[in-house]
């Protein structure tokens, strides 16, 4: 990160900067069309350039994807102290650690507190010395921290994240000894990630020995840990662990997401249990509520934990459209069609698409019309004209909320405003989104409006963003008023204002 | 050795192809929301390297997704922290060709900038969306009181037009710690010469007022000259609050000062929490005058007798004259309270149904209007529906 060398330099008028940096971009910014036309070779060159990209293109995706997956590249420092950045991990090994550790830290941590933002060298730099003054002496450095905890970043964040370098190196046994040493009644940084950490490896014994280690109320708060870095291949082993400890809540979070249903539900009925934990396991808030959101899961049993078919039809599709893959995503760049969208949904929810197929036909179509209204407009197709304006409507008025309003204008263009319905259902639609756009866009909405083309979408923009921001913001609403031209809109207006 | 102009050109040109190529071929992969969010987080950032207006464009096609729900941040934001720190102010303009990017965007940039270039930020704040203005000062409020931040302070205080400043130096100063006492930061500011330092001393002592009951600032209300109770009052307003005792003295001597506009904007909100009986409160709302712009004062004032006792409320309503502002607009906030206390329309009809004035009437009507509109569920699934 370059310092500013000269800052009178840094504060030159910006409109001078402007121009400079406008034309930078002019040049940086030249579409490829452009080139090629420079080039004064449009056939062959634009196809070899075109064909040039999309190779380049695949090549570099590949890499992209090959870093995601490993999960090698991170934009970020981690502080939960699952895997330590290689920024971090470099930084440790290369610091020169000073005799007094905390006279620099303390000279790190004013230098950081000057930034609201982020600063990573300064955190690597911070964390780095964290993690030695953690070997050195974990005592003085919990008391030292202590001492910090109203600085930026949280010093016990960042001693906390450098975990699994610390643990690798030390040990569980070292990891002990190292909770052992903060004297503080407020939990350290590491109980939770060394919990995590056994719990990964299945090691119940190492996990009891750190319990004793923790008050009660800390223990409680780490059942879940225990249950969701629990590998999914070995729940029996989880299982004794639970039934030893008389702990069933440590079940509540184990496994996949939008899956743990199915697995607590067969422990529910595990006869080979003792009837008092199942209970308790059944009464637990975690478990219930695992029990009413996967879709495998008996319908009457979601219900009866809680949950009702509106809420579940809901629920599922939601978690639905981003299982095994993001469908919305992929719906919205026509890589897969609303049908196919709906059939796999249909699919993983039986009972519910038997009980109330209509509901859940309409709540896929709700999802998928924020993302690509025309191409979701398809599932109505068989629907009377009628039904089929009515739905597309009230998808209008109810969704939308934080999407582009480009998508939103796409859909009402797909419903005709020929009957009072229509009419007062698409104004109610209007009135909604403007609400909502103005305080979330401000002038580049009010900006959008105006450049809508003439018709009835534009006339009731611009009659709800008026209605919007007439109180509030009047001397937005009074240059508006000239826009508005339908004569029953000017004439309500007239009635509010 | 430096490539010459047109080969740079169309090198990066290329490399900006290839990037919207790469980009395009990621739609076509079956990943999950957070593989994908992660895969084009990477894509956007080294693209942005190479061709920043690009990587925006194609950022806003996906700008509406969120990791939650709600007015949330778009994972993908972070994409251009390290472009805006590198570029600030080519990345501001080339946010700028997107009207909606400054409002997507701006609170990225603010944060990215800041952290590297804060005075480059301090310069540029009136060309900043509202919200990304606020961010800037919170930042610089929440830096630490050394010399750099201070100096920063001082950009600010030679920086916008007076309007600006005020707003500024306010919004400032109510995040900072009380530090001063009233009497003293008076006599300071009183003076200095008229500029953004004495502004900003007005807004210390503004804050300061925080801490002093209604006969102190009378008192010190009294020392100020004619010519500068309308700043003073403004800067008052700004940072008065329900901790504030002085509170009503406070607003009584901003409607003495006409200054109608501040008083508008929802001023009345600082009556909640405040500190005083209800029935008082109440009271002294009647002495409010009938102007919209106090409007809001006045229903907030007057809220929590209505929703303590509906009854003896709307009794306390008719025993003014018919047609008496205050009657009119108490029960339009008898509509509202109803409504959003209550959730009974059919109580709030029967509040509507007390009103004369035609325009206290309209303004209750769309009151009840906009409860339906605001809190109808996105998720609810229409009656019809639930009866298949």
């Amino acid at each position: 990160m370059s310092k500013i060398k000269n800052p009178t330099v840094a504060i030159i008028t910006h409109t001078l900067a402007l121009a400079a940096g406008w034309a930078i971009y002019e040049m940086l910014s030249t579409k490829p069309d452009e080139t090629t036309s420079h080039s004064g070779n449009f056939g062959p060159t634009r196809v070899t350039t075109r064909a040039s990209a999309s190779e380049a293109g695949k090549e570099i995706l590949t890499k992209v994807l090959a870093r995601t997956d490993k999960g090698a590249e991170k934009a970020h420092l981690q502080t939960d102290g699952s895997e330590i950045h290689p920024d971090l991990l470099a930084r440790i090994d290369s610091i020169e650690v000073p005799d007094d550790i905390h006279a620099t830290l303390d000279k790190l941590v004013a230098e950081r507190s000057k930034f609201g933002g982020e600063n990573r060298q300064l955190d690597i730099e911070i964390m780095a010395l964290c993690f030695h003054a953690t070997i050195k002496d974990a005592s003085a450095h919990f008391k030292w921290a202590k001492q910090q905890e109203n600085q930026i970043p949280g010093v016990l964040t960042a001693t906390g994240a450098c975990f699994s370098e610390l643990h690798k190196r030390l040990g569980t046994e070292g990891i002990k000894e190292i909770i052992k040493q903060n004297k503080y009644p407020e939990k350290g940084p590491f109980e939770d990630f060394l919990i995590k950490a056994l719990a990964k490896a299945r090691d119940p014994i190492g996990i009891l020995e750190v319990k004793e280690l923790m008050s009660e109320e800390q223990w409680q708060a780490n059942m879940h840990i225990i249950g969701e870095s629990w590998p999914e291949s070995d729940a029996a082993s989880l299982i004794k662990l639970a039934v030893d400890t008389d702990d069933p809540q440590m079940l509540a979070a184990y496994g996949i997401r939008g899956t743990r249903g199915s697995f607590l539900a067969k422990l529910l009925r595990d006869e080979s249990l003792p009837e008092d934990f199942r209970r308790r396991l059944g009464e637990n808030q975690m478990a219930r509520q695992a029990l009413t959101n996967d879709p495998a899961v008996p319908l009457e049993i979601r219900i009866a934990n809680g949950g009702n078919s509106n809420l579940l039809i809901v629920g599922d599709v939601e978690r639905l459209l981003d299982s095994e893959r993001d469908w919305s995503f992929a719906f919205r760049h026509g890589e897969a069609n609303a049908l196919e969208i709906y059939e796999m949904i249909v699919a993983k929810t039986p009972e519910l698409a038997a009980e109330r197929p209509v509901a859940l036909r309409n709540q896929v179509f709700r999802e998928l019309a924020e993302e690509n209204p025309k191409a979701a407009m398809k599932m109505l197709d068989d629907l009377p004209e009628h039904e089929r304006n009515d739905l597309a409507l009230f998808t209008a008025r109810a969704n939308f909320q934080d999407v582009d309003p480009k998508l939103f204008l796409e859909l009402l263009e797909q419903v005709p405003a020929d009957t009072p319905a229509e009419w007062e259902g698409r104004l109610d639609a209007w009135n909604r989104r403007s609400l909502t756009n103005n305080q979330r866009l401000k002038d580049s909405y009010s900006e959008w409006v105006l450049n809508l083309p003439p018709g009835i979408d534009r006339e009731m923009a611009i009659y709800s963003l008026i209605r919007t921001v007439g109180g509030s913001e009047s001397r937005l609403g009074a240059p508006l008023k000239v826009h508005l031209s339908d004569t029953e809109l000017q004439r309500r207006l007239s009635l509010n204002q | 050795m430096r490539k010459p102009k047109l080969e740079r050109r169309r090198e990066d040109n290329s490399r900006s192809a290839a990037y919207l190529a790469a980009w395009e071929a990621l739609a076509k992969e079956p990943l999950d929301r957070k593989s994908r969010f992660a895969a084009q987080t990477k894509l956007l950032a080294e693209w942005a390297n190479i061709d920043l207006v690009g990587a925006l464009d194609a950022f806003l096609g996906e700008a509406w997704d969120f990791a939650g729900n709600g007015f949330g941040h778009n994972p993908l934001e972070k994409a251009f922290s390290a472009s805006f720190m590198d570029q600030p102010l080519a990345s501001w303009e080339a946010l700028g060709r997107q009207p909606m990017a400054k409002y997507l965007l701006g609170d990225e940039w603010v944060s990215s900038v800041f952290s590297k270039e804060p005075k480059l930020v301090i310069s540029m704040l009136g060309e900043l969306p509202p919200a990304a203005q606020a961010q800037a000062i919170s930042i610089l409020a929440n830096n630490a009181a050394t010399p750099e931040n201070e100096e920063l302070v001082r950009t600010l205080a030679s920086s916008g037009n007076s309007g600006q400043l005020e707003n500024w130096m306010s919004q400032l100063y109510r995040q900072l710690p009380l530090d001063g006492e009233s009497s003293a930061l008076l006599a300071l500011w009183s003076k200095m010469p008229k500029g953004g330092e004495r502004t900003r001393q007005m807004a210390a002592w503004a804050r300061s007022v925080g801490s002093v009951d209604a006969d102190q600032l009378a008192s010190e209300w009294g020392k100020i000259s004619d010519e500068d109770r309308g700043q003073a009052a403004r800067m008052l307003l700004a940072q008065i609050n329900s901790d504030s005792p002085a509170l009503l003295e406070a607003l009584n001597l901003v409607i003495g000062e006409e200054q109608w506009g501040p008083l508008a904007a929802r001023v009345g909100e600082k009556l909640h929490g405040f500190s005083v009986d209800s029935d008082e409160l109440a009271e002294w709302a009647l002495t409010l005058p009938p102007r919209e712009d106090v409007r809001g004062i006045f229903k907030n004032a007057i809220a929590q007798k209505l929703t303590k006792d509906p009854v003896g409320g709307r009794q306390w309503l008719e025993q003014l004259p018919p047609g008496d502002w205050h009657r009119e607009y108490g029960f339009v906030q008898m509509t509202n309270d109803s409504l959003w206390s209550r959730r009974d329309p059919a109580a709030a009809q029967r509040a509507i149904d007390a009103i004369t004035d035609t325009r206290a009437r309209q303004v209750a009507v769309k009151a009840l209007y906009d409860w339906h509109l605001l809190t109808d569920k996105r998720n609810v699934i229409r009656a019809e529906q639930s009866q298949e």
